[in-house]
Formats: C-alpha cells, structure tokens, sequence
C-alpha cells in the first residue's frame, strides 16, 4: 500500500544519530502514526526526537519494523486474549531476539515506548521463555535476581505454592 | 495465618548487578506473567519479592477446582484468607461429586479392578470417608470463603464429569471399561448414579453459599441443577426407605431469590435440569422456574438442557415453556437446547426476537416436538430458521449416531484434538463423508437447497436418519443462486444413491485399518472381515460393538 504522502522520516536516538526511515516502517508505531496524524504533512519535514532509545536499539526496532511493514495493525483491544494464551514466537522473530539480554530489555523498554504492541508482545514472550520450566535458582541465574527472601519468607512463600493443585 | 508481604519493603529493595527483569515497569512484568502457565507463575514466586508478591494475582489464573476425594475445602479456604492470592481466583469449580456409593459400588463390582480401576476404588473411598464427605460443599464453609474471593466471576458446579476428567489418575480408561458393562449408556445416564438427596443437599449449599458474593457471576455452569433445589416439603413426611417423596412440593420463594440474584448479570449460563423425584404439579414452580430465564438481561450465551419429554408432566412442561419464551435477551447471541421439547410453532417467533443478535443456534431433535399429525416436519422447522433468523453457525443433531459439526464451544470437530472421547468414537462411526447436520447447516444458511429426500427424519434408522438427495439433484435445485456448489461440496459428496456409496465406502475403510496397523494396534482380531462388508453391514457390526468397541480402538491407537 505505497501512499502518495512524503515517503521517509527521520528518527534522532538519545545519543544524537540521525535514522531515515519509510514513513510506512516508522508508523509501525503507534506513538510515531498519531504524531504524524497530529501534526500533520509538515512535519515530515524535521526530524523527530526519540529520547529514550539509543542508536543500537533503535536500528534494531527499525530492522524489525521493516521485517514487519504489510503486517495487519493489531486490533486495539481484541489481541489481549490471544496473546495470553500462547507463547509461541515465529521463527524470523525467534532468530531476531537471540540477543543479548541487556539488548532484549532494551527492545522490550523501546517497543513499549514506541507503543509497538506486536515486538512487545513478542519481547515478553521471549523473556517468558527464559522462565518456563526453570527452578527458582536456574531463574535467578539467568536474570541475575538476588534472593532477597528472608529463610522465613521463603518458607512462607513455599507453604502457600502447596495450595496449588497437587495433580 | 499467612500475611502477604509488606509492600514498602518489596519496592525498596535493591537489586545488585543489571537484574533488569526486576527493573521492568510493572505493566510490563504483568504482561510477562500473563504469558506464563500457572505453575510457572507460581514457581517464579520463589525467586524473590518482587515476584512473590506479583505471582499472587496470577496464582490460580487456571481457576481453583474443588475435587470431593481431595483436601480442596481446606485448601480453598487457606487460600482464600490470603488477600492477594484470594484475588486470583476468578474461577471456582465443584466437581459435585453426587453419586449414590451403592450405585457406583455396584457397577463396579462387575469386573475384577486391576491398575487405574483400582484407583477407582482408592477414589470413591476418601470421597466417602466421614471427614471428606462432610466437608465436600459444606454450605457453613462456603458461606466465610466465598465472600473472600472478591474477583470470582466464573461458577461451576458439575456432576457430569466427577470423577472421570480432571483428576489426575487415568481415570478415563477406567471409567471406560466400566461403562463397557453398560451397553446403553449416554451422557445423561450418568445420573443413575446420583444420590439425588446428597445432589439436592450440596448444590443447594453451593448456590445458597453464593448469595454472599461480592463480585456478580457472569460465567455459570450447573450440570445439571436438581429441580428439588427450588421445593419446599414437609420433611417428616418423606418416605425414608425408598427415599421418594410422596408428598406435594412446593416453590420455596427464598430459593427463587437465591437463584435469580446468582444470575442476574450472568452472560453465559450453561445448564442441566433434572427432575429427580420432583413431583412437578407445581403451576406457580413452574412459572417461577420459566420466568427466572426472562431476568437474565445481560445474557449472551445459554446451553440448556432440561429433560422434560415424560408425559406425566405435560402440564408442568407446558407452563414452564410458555413463560421461558416470554423471555427476550438482548444480547443473545448463541443458543443450545436440548431435551426441552418446545412447540415447533412456539420456537419460531421466540427465536425471531432474538434475530438481529443470534448468531449461533444449536438444537437436538427433542429440543422442539414437530407435530408431525399436523403434517408439520422438521423441513418446515428449519425453513422457517432459513428465512427468518440471520445464523452464522447452525446444527442439528437428530440421533446419538448423528455426528456432529461443532463442539461445545463452538469450535469445529474436524481436528482430532478438539474431540471429546464420545465425538471422537462416533466419528469412527460413519465415514468421512460430508455430515447430515453440514448439509443442514448449509441448508439454514440459504447455501443450498433443502438436500434431503426426507422432510422429516426417519428415526426408525438409527444411523441414516435422513436420505439425502444426489448432488447433482441439490444443484439442480439451486439454479438461480450464486454460490458455487462444487466448491462448497468438493469431493466429499455422498448421496444414498447406494451402489456408488457402497464402494467408496469400501476403500476408505481399508485405508482407515491400514492406518490402525501402522499405530501400532493390537485389537487385529477385529479387522478380520471388515474390508469385504459393504457399507450397511458395517454399520450394523459398529453398531453391534457400540461406542465403546469403538472406543476401544482409539484407545489402542492412543488417542484416549
């Protein structure tokens, strides 16, 4: 759906790089589209500042956001359900989040931001992942979480897990 | 008691190198969570604070299920005095488990228990050890711990499933083996094994205990409620040895308001009514029981099934029918009746009210009573549904052997996965041949044609209700219209133009043995001879073994 609007805009990170990109791509975000809806045809024209993401992050969300361009725009309130109930991930945006985890976060942060609901999506599933199936200690080690609980807490916490259903 | 952590402390605490999981906004670590199965949740929970405190609103995300041969009483009520784990639970289901101990004692009896059998037996003895039994829907318990659980909106109380699904042990198979004994069981059969005092007793504790909820219920399921549960009667007078009730029994009004708060915001209601040993000549029970349908304004969703065929309560049935179909639901918009035996010139203008909202409709033969000596039939039924009412899904099972199109949600049955263990065997019934209720759907949904032979079903014939016409004959029929037959039909086609039939039949049936073999299964005995049976022959021998000879089978092929 090629449009016969000013075709690129440019992106500015948090650390002062300068990013053109397809007006289509860029509007994969929401907070991107209703800014250029607001402010209408002219401001195409400067650049627009995206504070809270660095050039690295922001190079990669592009990267999935042109990956991503002709893919329907997620309805506003009906994805909740579905998104809930699987964690599967196709597999371009498997390969595309085999990153380091400061870079996934930062992605997850970025998309969220950015109000780019499916690489959101796709984020914390990606992290939800890392989770499944892991004990407490395999799970600290791979997010780098200190036990914090007290022996008692963690006691506490153990002995209300046993109300979940023993099948 | 156990106390929640305090908050201040969980927000302040400090988290050493980049644990940048924990330094996710909080909508964030939500939408993590939500993306976790329960046991994965609750797991995280031992991680640290942050994740203890946040996995408590997510920890009976899959809904809390009350089991009678298990501690869930006192499980539930722990966990309800836990404010934030208290707050998971949004969904609360009662395996009732209502059967009369003879009764089951008895059918059991009737074959040596080895393996999972045993744990049959393992199961109905805690379900009757005193302290289990007494505690099971105890209405004193429920009445503190519901009032606890402040996001509940789903309520389910079954006697249908207990204790054959969703329970841990593999009690489908034995439950299975059981049911091979008796030869002519169906769904609602399960019912001679209830207790129908300890039935009447426990959902009455249930739903009375439910009056102190605070959230509304939206989601309700009663499978099946007993009719008894709404009665008044002079207990001195009930005969204890026989346990019938020979007395009048009467609308107990504070019932009625029990009833009519639970589901008067419910969307979807799902509901069985037994008779039990009501004695129904009761006019104004029957009324309250009809009009209590026309309260359910936000209504989205009813299945109901109400077995009100016998003849001696033709006068109750007809009451209650006429006030259930005063009832208009704006927002209806899928519908499931069974056994409730409505007047066919009745049904009609109830479901043109419901027409700019009704989407779905489902209904089984006894659902409507066809006054076939007013030369009415079904033809004329669903003609009527085609011309008045805008369907999106439509069927219409005529016999047990009918096979269906949609499950009870809904979903398609082609896929193996979505079936039940019953669809599943009387898939294996009849071929894969485009199904009688297909046709009709499409035939409800203006897309062809009236594609029978018959107007009315032939119930004599079991496993052929209808005779279909030819494809060529239904395009024939529809000349002037858009849709592409072929298309719509494909291959699948089979009228009971016989000889062809017959044949086709003959190959796929080799190739479905052939396939049996390569998973492996050992019942070869039985697919001696079939492939050599013409189609009418098969069908007897399957009706011969039954849904359980068949079900053998797919438990060979590890299906079950």
């Amino acid at each position: 759906m090629s449009t016969e609007k000013a075709s690129t805009i440019t992106l500015t990170s948090n650390d002062g790089v300068s990013i053109e990109v397809d007006r289509q791509v860029a509007e994969r975000s929401m907070l991107i589209k209703n800014m250029m809806e607001d402010l209408g045809e002219g401001a195409t024209a400067t650049a627009v500042p995206i504070p809270n993401v660095n050039e690295s992050v922001l190079k990669k969300v592009i990267e999935w956001c042109e990956h991503h361009k002709n893919d329907p725009q997620p309805a506003q309130d009906d994805d909740s359900d579905s998104r809930k109930k699987t964690t599967d991930i196709e597999e371009w945006d498997q390969k595309f989040m085999q990153v380091d985890q400061e870079m996934l976060f930062e992605i997850i942060l970025a998309s969220n931001y950015l109000d780019i609901k499916p690489l959101l999506d796709v984020g914390c599933k990606t992290v939800a992942n890392m989770i499944k199936g892991k004990s407490p200690e395999e799970i600290r080690k791979t997010f780098n979480i200190t036990n914090d609980f007290t022996p008692e807490e963690e006691e506490q916490i153990r002995r209300e897990n046993e109300w979940a259903e023993d099948r | 008691m156990a106390t929640p952590l305090p908050q201040e402390t969980v927000s302040e605490t400090q988290h050493v190198g980049n644990d940048m999981l924990s330094l996710l906004p909080l909508e964030l670590k939500h939408q993590i969570l939500d993306s976790l199965s329960a046991r994965d949740v609750i797991n995280l929970r031992l991680v640290s604070r942050v994740w203890a405190v946040l996995g408590e609103e997510l920890f009976f995300k899959d809904g809390f299920t009350v089991r009678p041969h298990l501690n869930d009483m006192a499980r539930l009520e722990m966990a309800s005095k836990h404010p934030g784990i208290a707050k998971s639970i949004t969904s609360l289901t009662f395996y009732m488990g209502d059967m009369s101990f003879e009764q089951f004692a008895d059918a059991v009896k009737r074959k040596s228990w080895k393996g999972d059998l045993k744990k049959v037996w393992e199961i109905i003895d805690r379900m009757y050890s005193a302290p289990m039994f007494n505690r099971h829907c105890n209405e004193r318990i429920l009445s503190e711990v519901l009032p606890r659980l402040p996001n509940l909106t789903s309520l389910t109380a079954t006697s249908i499933k207990y204790p054959f699904m969703g329970c841990g042990v593999d009690l489908l198979r034995a439950w299975k083996s059981m049911m091979d004994y008796s030869q002519d069981f169906e769904e609602y059969d399960e019912v001679s094994f209830h207790d129908t005092s300890l039935s009447t007793r426990r959902y009455t504790s249930v739903l009375s205990a439910a009056q102190h909820l605070k959230s509304p219920i939206t989601k309700l399921v009663l499978d099946p409620l007993p009719a008894d549960f709404f009665v008044t009667y002079d207990e001195m007078s009930v005969d204890e040895d026989d346990g019938q009730h020979e007395i009048d029994k009467f609308l107990d009004p504070s019932k009625q308001t029990i009833f009519e708060k639970l589901v008067s915001h419910v969307q979807d209601l799902q509901m069985g009514m037994m008779g039990f040993s009501f004695r129904y000549n009761d006019s104004a029970l029957a009324a309250a029981l009809g009009d209590v349908f026309g309260t359910m304004k936000q209504l989205r969703y009813l299945d109901l099934t109400w077995d009100l065929a016998d003849a001696q309560v033709l006068r109750f049935a007809k009451v209650w029918q006429s006030r259930f179909l005063r009832a208009t639901w704006p927002h209806l918009e899928r519908l499931r009746l069974r056994k409730t035996e409505f007047d066919d010139v009745a049904i009609l203008p109830f479901l043109r009210k419901h027409s700019s909202t009704l989407k779905y409709l489902e209904l089984t033969e006894d659902a409507v009573q066809v006054d076939i000596e007013q030369t009415r039939t079904f033809r004329d039924l669903l003609t009527g549904f085609r011309e008045h009412l805008k369907l999106e899904k439509f069927q219409f099972l005529v016999t047990e052997g009918d096979q269906p199109i949609y499950d009870r949600n809904w979903d398609r049955v082609d896929s193996i996965e979505n079936l039940t263990w019953r669809e599943m065997a009387e898939m294996h019934y009849r071929h894969n041949r485009v199904k009688d209720a297909q046709l009709l759907e499409w035939f409800v949904l203006g897309k062809i044609s009236w594609p029978m032979k018959n107007d009315h079903p032939d119930f004599d014939a079991v496993y052929h209700p209808w005779k279909r016409l030819s494809a060529e004959q239904i395009r024939q029929g529809m000349e002037d219209s858009l849709i592409d037959i072929d298309s719509l039909i494909e291959d699948e086609w089979e009228s009971d133009v016989s000889e062809e039939y017959v044949d086709e039949d003959e190959d796929e049936v080799e190739v479905e043995f052939e396939d049996e073999d390569e998973n492996g299964d050992e019942e070869d005995d039985d697919d001696e001879g079939y492939s050599d049976l013409d189609a009418e022959e098969q069908d007897t021998q399957f009706g011969q073994l039954g849904h359980f000879g068949q079900l053998s089978h797919l438990l060979t092929l590890g299906y079950l």
